[in-house]
């Protein structure tokens, strides 16, 4: 249970930040597409900067608008695969896949159309926040097989 | 202990940027109007006849001092997010004319979008008279909120008009081709003057005047300059000189942060975008401007005020020309403020925000 709840952290924070990576990237694409000069150390400053920004210097909490569909999601699959044989990588990615769209297509639902997360306001960017959440599915589903294993060995 | 913290808080005061002192100035409150529905924007005709907006879509008069009910033959606007009946300013020959201009979110027929508008209309008897439309922003929009839908009157008789960027639409704003994130000049019948300048610019809108902005919800015009108040996102608040074809530099260089914490961009400063006479980092949520060039608080004369909602007071700024040279913080007892104006005696108005919204007088105690 600590382990399942740990790697539900590690998951969250992996796909929060990976998220966060996304709309950093393509906010620098833009920016470097004004003619702003870019190197290598703002880019990764301004990464560092956004990371730490949306944990500790945010209005909107966004982090939890992320990880909280994604829990959802993975805990529902973890019911399900008590009772199927499917493969617990396709599920969990899929599972992972699933929470970003349904939080990219509700919350501007909810919000008036409004996107909070400015790197998925277009369709490149929605299929790289796609992407997060099947890469922290499976990074969940990988670190559950090892305790499954360590469990049974 | 207790000495070291006393000079701990006067070092804090004393290096301050804000300040209450300069302030010593006695007023007091008087409601003119309450229960209201989101009061927005405030037009002053003279000391006891004024016309505002409510966001909810109503245009609002008080006729000798007495509130009357919503004015009748108000276009339909699209009341949602920070969408709704915003702007309103006088006609320079309202007296004789009774003409006025109204800024407003309308959807766009048949559709799930929607854009911001600007009529001109009759104020006769309570009611609107001869609306024709004037300006219609593009392209639409899908959200409601970053409208600007502020106005004012150049010396020349042309109207300026504030666009926000629609929130989703921020990078538009360093596009010529739209109306995000701009600053528009027509004419009161919707043509555009000739020397707008981007006029003879093929891929530029012609009604541009500058560009940039974010949701510009103040303008002023100020000893021959324009004053652009720019609400920010978190922190980045701003007062710009407006000047026609300059580029104010939104999203590109920004002094604030998006709301989730992330960077809207790491630069600040950039060749060929403006730099602000004045930006508030925290967030003060500026939502009005107006000059003070009465008599009746005298030591306030020539200096600039600031209505602002986070968490509610108005900034007095003490001007030298364009150069901001103190700041002090008012009216810090009421809530937050949506806008302000000067009657022509002299007293200030202050609009409260929100449902409940109240018209308060200030003056002299």
């Amino acid at each position: 249970m600590v382990k399942t709840l740990t790697d539900l952290i590690l998951s969250s924070i992996l796909l929060t930040s990976l998220v966060v990576l996304v709309s950093t990237s393509s906010n620098l694409i833009w920016l470097s597409s004004m003619n702003l000069p870019m190197d290598f150390n703002l880019v990764t400053s301004t990464f560092l900067s956004d990371i730490i920004g949306i944990y500790f210097n945010s209005e909107i909490p966004l982090y939890l608008l992320i990880s909280l569909p994604f829990v959802l999601f993975l805990s529902i699959t973890k019911a399900l695969l008590k009772k199927t044989l499917s493969s617990p990588i396709f599920l969990y990615s899929l599972a992972g896949a699933i929470s970003m769209l349904c939080l990219m297509i509700l919350t501007p639902m909810a919000l008036d159309n409004l996107e909070p997360i400015s790197g998925s306001r277009t369709y490149i960017g929605k299929l790289c926040i796609t992407a997060c959440g099947i890469f922290s599915g499976y990074f969940f589903a990988v670190r559950q097989l090892k305790i499954n294993l360590n469990e049974n060995s | 202990m207790k000495i070291l913290k006393s000079l701990l808080i006067s070092i804090f005061f004393l290096l301050s940027p804000v300040s209450s002192a300069g302030n010593e100035v006695n007023y007091e409150y008087s409601i003119i109007a309450e229960g209201l529905d989101r009061p927005w924007s405030i037009a002053v005709v003279d000391d006891s006849n004024i016309i505002f907006t409510e966001l909810s879509g109503n245009l609002r008069q008080i006729k000798n001092g007495k509130l009357l009910d919503p004015v009748i033959g108000v276009p339909e606007v699209l009341f949602k997010g920070q969408g709704g009946m915003s702007g309103v300013v006088l006609d320079p020959d309202f007296k004789k004319n009774k003409k006025l201009y109204l800024a407003f979110s309308a959807r766009d027929e048949g559709k799930r979008t929607n854009t911001l508008k600007v009529i001109s209309a009759i104020l006769s008897n309570n009611q609107l008279i001869n609306i024709k439309d004037i300006f219609k922003a593009y392209p639409s929009r899908d959200t409601a909120l970053h409208y600007g839908a502020k106005m004012t009157f150049l010396e020349d008789g042309t109207l300026l008009i504030t666009c926000g960027d629609g929130f989703n639409y921020r990078e538009e704003a360093q596009s010529l081709d739209n109306h995000f994130g701009k600053i528009l000049r027509i004419n009161t019948d919707g043509s555009i003057p000739e020397d707008n300048p981007y006029v003879n610019n093929p891929n530029a809108l012609s009604e541009i005047w500058s560009y940039g902005h974010r949701n510009p919800q103040g303008i002023l015009r100020y000893n021959g300059n324009i004053l652009g108040l720019e609400h920010g996102p978190m922190g980045g608040d701003e007062v710009n000189v407006i000047e026609p074809g300059n580029n104010y530099g939104w999203p590109a260089i920004t002094y604030g942060r998006d709301y989730n914490g992330s960077t809207i961009s790491p630069f600040t400063e950039m060749e060929g975008m403006e730099q602000p006479i004045k930006y508030w980092v925290p967030s003060i949520a500026p939502s009005g401007i107006m000059l003070y060039d009465k008599n009746l608080f005298p030591d306030w004369k020539g200096n600039v005020f600031i209505s602002s909602m986070k968490p509610g007071n108005v900034r007095r700024l003490e001007m030298n020309g364009t150069e901001i040279i103190n700041e002090y913080i008012l009216f810090n007892d009421l809530s937050r403020i949506r806008d302000i104006a000067v009657l022509p005696n002299g007293s200030i108005l202050l609009a409260t925000d929100g449902s409940g919204g109240e018209l308060i007088n200030v003056q002299p105690k």
